[in-house]
C-alpha cells in the first residue's frame, strides 16, 4: 500500500511550516495578554487597570463591558467571554491588556489589580451531587429490566470508578492573530478546529455579522478536541483589541497559561455494579455516570452521551441502564479530548470484566469473548444493531497473534518467581500483569446536524486543482487523505493538486473537525465535488472525441475564423448521457476513451479545452449522513453510521517497590476498512494509543485544595516520552477491503485507538492482582506509581497515615 | 583592560555581534522575532520539551574541540552564547536538499502537526554527527529531551534508524556535509577565538519601561571575577540558566543584572587529584559523564542517565545544580554520598575556600554561598576499587522527570564504613549520618542483622520529614526512602 507523507511534511521537517506565532508581525500589531482568576470562586467587584495602564508600551485594557454580545457556548450559551460580577474558576479570564511589546505586556498584566469577594468553591463531583449542583438534565439509555435481572443473577460485582482528566498538551498553546480589513470586516487567524464556531463566536461578541468575519485556519499544532470550543474565545480576544484599536493583534499563550485556564477531558465518578452468570456471561448492567463539567457546559452533555453509549463497548448486555449526569463545579470548563466520554464508559466495562474473571477465577479474555458482539447478540442497549461485526474476529486473531495463552501461563510462572522471593526478604523482582481489551467506537457525531460537510473543488484551466473543505489539518492528515480522494476521482498526479487552508469565506456552516469524522464529512463532499466537474470533463472528453483536433477550441478560439463560427458545443448539463466511469479513464493525468484506448488526452488540455468551451471547471459539494435516528430523551435509535473496531493485548511490569510501571509489549488490531493512506492511520494508531497511555499511567493533574491547577506544565504534567513506548509495539490492520459503508471504503481512525489504551491500566490492575493475592484492585485514572504501591501494599500505607488498609 | 559591550557568536555560519536589549532575552526569542528562524519553537519555555532544540558548539571556550550538541534555547540568554557556533533547523537543509534526518522524518510519517519535529531534527542530527552506532537506543537516549504528542514516538524512531541507514549508506558524503564543516570555516573560528579573550562589559542605563540599571559582566579571570562580584554582591551568577532561564520565563524572576562564568577558561577543567576529580563550574553535565567514563567510574556516571534531558546535560553545570541547592536535585545525593567538597571564591575578600558538601546545604534554598560568593570547583572522590556505588531515583515519568525521593549510597568492599544520602525526604539534599554509624560493620560481621537493618530504618523515619507535594505524599516519600534504600543495601556484593 502506497503511504504518501504528510502533505505538510516537507516544510515540518525544515522547520518552513507556517503556524500563528510565526506570521510576520504586521506594522503596528499590537500584543495581546489576558489576566485570569487565581481564585476558583467569588465576586468580581472592582478590575483597577490604573496602574497597567501607567506602563510605558500598554496601549489598553478592555473588560467583560466591551463586548457587544458577552455570552458563549457551544451547546448552551452559558459562558462570558470575560468574567463579569462573578468569577467560577481558577484561570477564568477577567480583562486584555494590549499592549506594544512582550515586555510592556507582562509587566501590564502584573499591574492589573483584581478586588474580589471570595466564595466558596466547590471542586469535586461529589460535593457538587450532594449539592445537586448539575449542568442539564440526567439522561438514561436503558434497555430490559436491569433492576430485575440484576436480583435474580447468579453473581454479582459492584465498584466505583475515578477517572481523572487528562490535559490535552497540545504542541502549539491556543493562539491567535485578528487583522482589522479596510472594508470593515475582519480576519482573523486562528488555531482552531471549529472555524465557523469561531467565526460564530467573534461576530456576536462583536455584534458583527458572520459575513464580516474571516476566519482561516493554515493548520494547527495539535488540537486533539482542545481546541473545538475553546479556542473560539481566544480569537474573541484578539478580535475585539483589533476592532477597537483598528490595529492586528495577536492573542499566543504560554504552555502555563494555557494548561490553567483551559477545559480538560472531564473527570468522571462512575458506580456500576454487574450481574452475571457462572459462565461470566453479563445479565445486567446498572451505572450511573457523573461527570465533573467544570463552570460551564461547553461540550461536557455531549460528552457524556458519547460516555454513556459506550457503556457497552464491545459486548452484548442483555439488560442494562445507564444513566449520565454532569455536574457543575469550580473547575476549568472541561471538554472535548479525543474519544470524547467514550473512555470513560469503556473503563468501566473493561474493568468490571476483570472483575468478573476474578471472582470466577476464569480468564478475563474468556469472559470478555463470551460476551462479544456476535450473531444475533448483536444490539445495543440505545436499540441499534451492530452490522458488519468484525469484534469476534479481532479478538480471535489477537489472542493467536499475540500468544496470548502461552504468556499468560509465563506470566503466572514469573510472578510466582517473585513472589516466592518476596517472602525471603528481597523485595525485588518486578511484577508482571497481561490484558486484552477491545473498543467498539460509534462514528458520528450524536448532534444529528453536524453530521454534515461542504467543500470546495477547483480546477484551473492548466489542469491544476484546488480543493477547500471545513477540515482543519492538525497533522492528522484530513487534507492528504482529502486530497488523495480527489486525485483519485480526476486522475491526477500529487503535484497537480493543494488543499488550501480553512476558511470560512470559502466553506461556511461547517461542522468541527472532531469525532473523527474530518476525512468522512469533508472528504465525501470534496469526491461529491470532484465527480461532478469529471462529470462534466466527460461530457468535453467527447466532444474532443468526436471533433478533429485542428478544430478544438484551442485551436480555433478567439481566432474569428470559420471554423470557430462551426462549434457547437453541447449544454454540458441536458446532455450529461456521458457516463464518465464507462466512457473515459481518467488517470495518470490523462484521459482515456475506454471504446477507443488509442484515444487520450492529457487532464490540462482537456480543462483547457472545457474552459474554452465555457464549461464550469470548479464546484461545490455537500454530504450529509443518512438514517441517523438518535432521540437524546428516550435514549433509544441509530446513534452511528458505523463502528471502528479493534482489540488490543498490553503487557507491563510493576515495580512492588515503587509502583513504578512499565509498558513491556503492545500487540494492537484494528480493522480501518481500506485506508486511503495507511502510514497516516498507522500514525493515528500508535499516537492514540500512547496519548492514552499517558492518561491512564502517568499524566496527573494536581490541583490545590483550592482548586488550582499545579502541574501546568511538563516539568509536573508528565506524558508520555520516547522511553515509555512499549518496548515490543506490534500494530497491525486487520485486511478488510470489502467495507462498503463510508466513503471509499475507509473507517474513521482519529479517536478509537485510544480507547486500546485501558489495556495497560487493565494490565496494571492484573499485575497488582497477581502480586497481592487480594481482589482485582481498585486503581484511580491514571494509575500513578504512588496509586499503583498503594493498591499493592495498603497496610504499609496505612500504617503511616492511619486509617484502616 | 580592554572590554566590548558586545557577545558575539555565528548562527547558521554568518557572524553576528549583538549588543543591547537582546542580551537579556532569550536565544529562542531572538531567532524567531529577530531573526525571523521561526523553525525554532517554543512550547513550554523550561527546556522539558526540546521544541526549542539547536545546536551549539563552543568555540575558544576551554581546551575542548568545537563540538555541536543540542541544547534548549528557550532556556539561554543571548548573553550567554557568546563565544558559540549556532545552527538552527534552518541551517540543516532546505525543500530541495535536506540532510538524512528530515528526508527520513518525512517519509517515515515521523512528522504529524510539526511543531515538535525541527526539535527532534536537530536533535537527531545531532545524534548522526557523532558517528556512532545507530540503533534503537541510541535514537530513543537522543530524543529523550523532546516530547510529541502526535505519533506515539514509534515513526520518529524508525525515522532515526532509517536516518541513520542513510548517512551509513555514504558515510563519506554525510562528513562532508555536517554542520561542523558547514558551519565552522576557519575564519570564524578565528573570530570568535579572538573575540573571547576579551571580557565583556555590558551596561545598560536606559530601560524602556523605567526599572533602572541592567548589566552582564563575563570577566576572563577569577581575579575580574572577584572584583566585579565584590561590586556586585546581588548580581545573579549566569552558569547554563537551565533553571534561571526558567523563573525568568515564568516572569517569576528577572535577570537583569548578570555576571556570567563563560570566558573564564580554568573553569571549564576537569583534573585529576589526589582528593578526587576536580570539575570546574564551567563544565557541563555532558562532560562529568565523559570524565567519569574516561575515569572507569561507571556507577557515577550511570547516575547522570536519568538526569533532566540531553538538551540540558549538554548545557547544565554540575556547579549549578549545587548551588540552586533544590532538595530534589538530582546530583547532591550522589556527591554526599562520595563525600565531595566545594571550592568557593569569597568574594569580599579574595579567599578561596573548600567546604565539604554536607557542611554547604544548611537549610531549604539556603547553602554556605553569602552574597558575592561563586561556587568554582566541585571536588568528587571517586570510588576505589572495590568499593560500591549505587544511586536509585523514584519519579513519576522515568526520564526527564524531577525525583520524588532520591538515594545514593557508598560503601567499602567490607561495609566498615557507609555513606548514604536522600533527595526529597528534607528540606535539603539529606546526608543520613545517623544511620551510616548503625549500618557501619564491625570487624567480623560479613551482613547486617536483621535487627540492625530495622533499627537504622526507624532512626531513618525518625530523621527525614519528607512532605506531600504533586510528586507524592509524605507516606509514599517515607515507603520509597527506606523500599531503595533496602534495595540498595541488599544489592551490596558480598565480598
Amino acid at each position: 500500500m502506497k503511504s504518501p507523507h504528510l502533505d505538510s511534511a516537507p516544510t515540518h521537517v525544515t522547520g518552513l511550516s507556517e503556524y500563528i506565532d510565526d506570521r510576520p508581525f504586521l506594522a503596528g500589531e499590537l500584543h495581546v495578554g489576558i489576566v485570569f482568576s487565581e481564585v476558583a470562586h467569588a465576586r468580581l467587584l472592582a478590575v483597577d487597570s490604573s496602574e497597567a495602564l501607567k506602563v510605558p508600551g500598554v496601549v489598553a485594557v478592555y473588560t467583560a463591558n466591551d463586548f457587544d454580545h458577552l455570552m458563549w457556548g457551544t451547546i448552551f450559551q452559558d459562558q462570558p467571554l470575560l468574567a463579569k460580577d462573578e468569577i467560577q474558576y481558577v484561570g477564568e479570564a477577567i480583562c486584555l491588556v494590549a499592549a506594544e511589546n512582550k515586555e510592556a505586556l507582562a509587566l501590564g498584566r502584573k499591574k492589573i489589580r483584581i478586588k474580589t469577594e471570595v466564595l466558596p468553591p466547590v471542586l469535586s463531583i461529589r460535593e457538587a451531587r450532594d449539592r445537586k449542583m448539575f449542568i442539564g438534565s440526567t439522561r438514561t439509555i436503558a434497555r430490559g429490566d436491569a433492576e430485575g435481572a440484576m436480583k435474580w443473577a447468579r453473581h454479582r460485582i459492584s465498584g466505583t470508578l475515578e477517572i481523572q482528566g487528562a490535559d490535552h498538551f497540545y504542541l502549539e498553546s491556543h493562539a491567535a492573530q485578528a487583522i482589522p480589513l479596510d472594508n470593515g470586516a475582519i480576519e482573523v487567524h486562528s488555531s482552531a478546529q471549529h472555524p465557523t464556531e469561531v467565526q460564530h463566536v467573534v461576530a456576536h461578541g462583536l455584534g458583527m455579522q458572520s459575513k464580516d468575519v474571516i476566519c482561516i485556519v493554515k493548520r494547527m499544532g495539535g488540537g486533539f478536541g482542545g481546541k473545538e470550543s475553546q479556542s473560539a474565545p481566544i480569537a474573541a480576544y484578539a478580535a475585539l483589541v483589533a476592532r477597537r484599536l483598528n490595529r492586528p493583534a495577536r492573542v499566543i499563550l504560554n504552555k502555563d497559561d494555557d494548561m490553567i485556564m483551559t477545559g480538560k477531558r472531564n473527570p468522571f465518578l462512575i458506580d456500576y455494579e454487574v450481574g452475571f452468570d457462572d459462565q461470566g456471561m453479563i445479565q445486567a448492567l446498572n451505572v450511573q455516570h457523573f461527570s465533573d463539567g467544570g463552570a460551564y457546559a461547553d461540550l461536557s452533555t455531549s460528552i457524556m452521551e458519547r460516555a454513556m453509549l459506550h457503556s457497552d463497548n464491545a459486548y452484548f448486555i442483555p439488560n442494562a441502564k445507564i444513566q449520565g449526569t454532569v455536574c457543575k463545579t469550580h473547575m476549568h470548563p472541561h471538554t472535548a479530548f479525543r474519544g470524547f466520554g467514550g473512555p470513560k464508559g469503556v473503563a468501566m466495562i473493561e474493568r468490571a470484566m476483570e472483575q468478573i474473571a476474578d471472582y470466577l477465577k476464569i480468564d478475563a479474555y474468556d469472559v470478555r469473548r463470551r460476551n462479544c458482539y456476535e450473531g444475533d447478540r448483536n444490539v445495543t442497549p440505545y436499540g441499534q444493531t451492530v452490522e458488519n461485526n468484525v469484534l469476534p474476529e479481532l479478538f480471535d486473531r489477537l489472542e493467536k497473534s499475540s500468544r496470548y495463552r502461552e504468556r499468560r501461563q509465563e506470566i503466572q510462572a514469573h510472578n510466582q518467581k517473585v513472589l516466592s522471593g518476596r517472602f525471603k526478604g528481597q523485595d525485588s523482582g518486578l511484577l508482571r500483569g497481561m490484558s486484552m481489551t477491545a473498543v467498539k467506537f460509534g462514528i458520528s457525531f450524536t448532534t444529528r446536524f453536524l453530521n454534515q460537510g461542504n467543500a470546495l473543488v477547483i480546477v484551473y484551466r492548466d489542469g491544476s486543482c484546488a480543493i477547500s473543505t471545513g477540515a482543519t489539518e492538525m497533522g492528522q492528515g484530513v487534507n492528504t487523505r482529502i486530497r488523495m480522494l480527489v486525485q483519485e476521482i480526476l486522475g491526477l498526479p500529487e503535484n497537480q493538486v493543494r488543499v488550501m487552508p480553512t476558511a470560512t469565506d470559502k466553506n461556511a456552516n461547517t461542522s468541527p473537525t472532531a469525532a473523527s469524522s474530518g476525512t468522512d464529512l469533508n472528504g465525501s463532499a470534496a469526491v461529491i465535488a470532484a465527480k461532478k466537474i469529471r462529470e462534466r470533463l466527460a461530457v468535453v472528453a467527447r466532444f474532443c472525441e468526436n471533433l478533429p483536433r485542428d478544430r478544438w477550441a484551442s485551436k480555433t478560439a478567439g481566432l474569428g475564423t470559420e471554423k470557430e463560427a462551426q462549434i457547437q458545443f453541447p449544454e454540458p448539463h441536458s446532455d450529461a448521457k456521458v457516463d464518465e466511469n464507462r466512457d473515459y479513464i481518467f488517470k495518470d493525468g490523462k484521459v482515456t476513451s475506454r471504446k477507443n484506448p488509442s484515444w487520450s488526452i492529457s487532464f490540462s488540455e482537456l480543462t483547457n479545452e472545457a474552459y474554452l468551451n465555457r464549461v464550469s471547471l470548479s464546484d461545490y459539494g455537500h454530504y450529509r449522513i443518512e438514517g441517523l435516528d438518535f432521540n437524546k430523551l428516550t435514549g433509544q435509535g441509530r446513534a452511528f453510521m458505523y463502528y471502528t473496531n479493534g482489540t488490543c493485548v498490553t503487557e507491563v511490569s510493576v515495580d512492588p517497590l515503587t509502583g513504578e510501571v512499565k509498558v513491556l509489549r503492545t500487540d494492537l488490531l484494528m480493522d480501518l476498512g481500506r485506508p486511503i493512506n495507511e502510514g497516516l492511520d498507522l500514525g493515528q494508531v500508535t499516537g492514540a494509543y500512547i496519548q492514552g497511555l499517558g492518561w491512564v499511567t502517568t499524566e496527573n493533574l494536581f490541583y490545590s485544595k483550592d482548586g488550582k491547577l499545579l502541574s501546568h506544565s511538563p516539568s509536573t504534567y508528565k506524558i508520555p516520552s520516547v522511553q515509555d513506548i512499549p518496548r515490543i509495539f506490534n500494530v497491525e490492520l486487520l485486511p478488510n477491503l470489502g467495507n462498503t459503508t463510508n466513503v471509499r471504503g475507509t473507517k474513521a481512525v482519529g479517536e478509537p485507538p485510544l480507547l486500546l489504551c485501558l489495556s495497560a491500566w487493565t494490565a496494571i490492575g492484573d499485575a497488582v492482582r497477581q502480586g497481592n493475592g487480594k481482589p482485582y484492585p481498585n486503581i484511580k485514572i491514571p494509575a500513578t506509581s504512588e496509586r499503583v504501591l498503594r493498591a499493592l501494599k495498603p497496610e504499609e500505607f496505612a500504617a503511616w497515615e492511619g486509617g484502616n488498609a | 583592560m580592554k572590554t566590548r559591550d558586545w557577545v558575539t557568536f555565528t548562527l547558521n555560519g554568518v557572524v553576528k555581534e549583538v549588543r543591547g536589549e537582546w542580551i537579556f532575552k532569550t536565544l529562542s526569542d531572538y531567532l524567531r522575532y529577530e531573526r525571523r528562524l521561526t523553525g525554532t519553537k517554543v512550547v513550554c519555555a523550561e527546556g522539558d520539551c526540546g521544541a526549542c532544540t539547536v545546536l551549539r558548539s563552543p568555540v575558544g571556550l576551554g581546551s575542548a574541540k568545537p563540538r555541536f550538541e543540542a541544547i534548549n534555547s528557550c532556556i539561554a540568554l543571548v548573553g550567554q552564547m557568546d563565544g558559540s557556533a549556532l545552527v538552527t533547523i534552518e541551517g540543516l537543509g532546505t525543500l530541495d536538499r535536506m540532510n538524512p534526518v528530515q528526508e527520513s522524518m518525512m517519509k517515515s510519517h515521523g512528522s504529524q502537526c510539526g511543531y515538535c519535529t525541527p526539535g527532534f531534527v536537530v536533535a537527531m542530527t545531532w545524534m548522526l554527527e557523532k558517528g556512532k552506532l545507530v540503533d534503537e537506543r541510541a535514537v530513543k537516549n537522543h530524543t529523550t529531551g523532546n516530547l510529541c504528542r502526535c505519533t506515539g514516538y514509534q515513526p520518529i524512531v524508525e525515522a532515526g534508524l532509517q536516518a541513520g541507514k542513510l548517512r551509513d549508506q555514504d558515510p563519506k558524503a554525510f562528513e562532508s556535509q555536517t554542520t561542523l564543516k558547514r558551519y565552522l570555516p576557519g575564519t570564524q573560528k578565528k573570530e570568535l577565538e579572538k573575540a573571547v579573550k576579551k571580557p565583556v562589559q555590558i551596561v545598560l542605563k536606559e530601560d524602556p519601561l523605567g526599572l533602572g540599571l541592567r548589566y552582564f559582566y563575563a570577566p576572563t579571570t577569577l581575579k575580574e571575577l572577584a572584583w566585579v562580584r565584590k561590586k556586585y554582591p546581588n548580581s545573579t551568577i549566569l552558569g547554563a540558566s537551565t533553571d534561571l532561564g526558567v523563573v525568568f520565563n515564568k516572569g517569576k524572576r528577572d535577570l537583569r543584572h548578570l555576571v556570567s562564568l563563560h570566558l573564564i577558561q580554568e573553569l571549564y577543567a576537569v583534573k585529576k587529584t589526589p582528593k578526587g576529580l576536580a570539575v570546574g563550574a564551567r563544565v557541563t553535565l555532558s562532560d562529568l559523564r565523559r570524565a567519569f567514563e574516561k575515569e572507569g567510574a561507571n556507577a557515577l556516571a550511570q547516575s547522570l542517565d536519568l538526569f533532566a534531558s540531553p538538551q540540558i546535560k549538554n548545557s547544565a553545570t554540575l556547579s549549578g545544580n549545587i548551588a540552586n541547592a533544590s532538595p530534589i536535585g538530582d546530583t547532591p545525593p550522589v556527591l554526599l554520598a562520595m563525600g565531595a567538597d566545594v571550592l568557593v571564591l569569597r568574594s569580599k575578600t579574595g579567599k578561596q575556600e573548600w567546604i565539604p558538601l554536607d557542611r554547604f546545604f544548611l537549610g531549604y534554598r539556603k547553602t554556605a554561598l553569602k552574597p558575592g560568593d561563586v561556587l568554582l570547583k566541585t571536588r568528587i572522590p571517586l570510588p576505589k576499587k572495590g568499593e560500591y556505588f549505587q544511586f536509585f531515583k523514584n519519579s513519576q515519568r522515568k526520564d526527564l522527570d524531577i525525583s520524588c525521593v532520591s538515594c545514593a549510597v557508598w560503601s567499602k568492599a567490607d561495609r566498615s564504613a557507609v555513606r548514604i544520602a536522600f533527595g526529597g525526604v528534607a528540606a535539603t539534599p539529606y546526608r543520613a549520618k545517623a544511620i551510616e554509624k548503625e549500618l557501619a560493620l564491625k570487624k567480623g560481621q560479613k551482613t547486617w542483622s536483621l535487627p540492625q537493618l530495622q533499627s537504622a530504618m526507624k532512626t531513618l523515619q525518625d530523621q527525614i520529614q519528607p512532605v506531600t507535594d504533586l510528586r507524592g505524599s509524605t507516606a509514599y516519600r517515607r515507603i520509597l526512602a527506606e523500599g531503595i534504600l533496602r534495595k540498595i543495601l541488599n544489592e551490596i556484593p558480598t565480598s
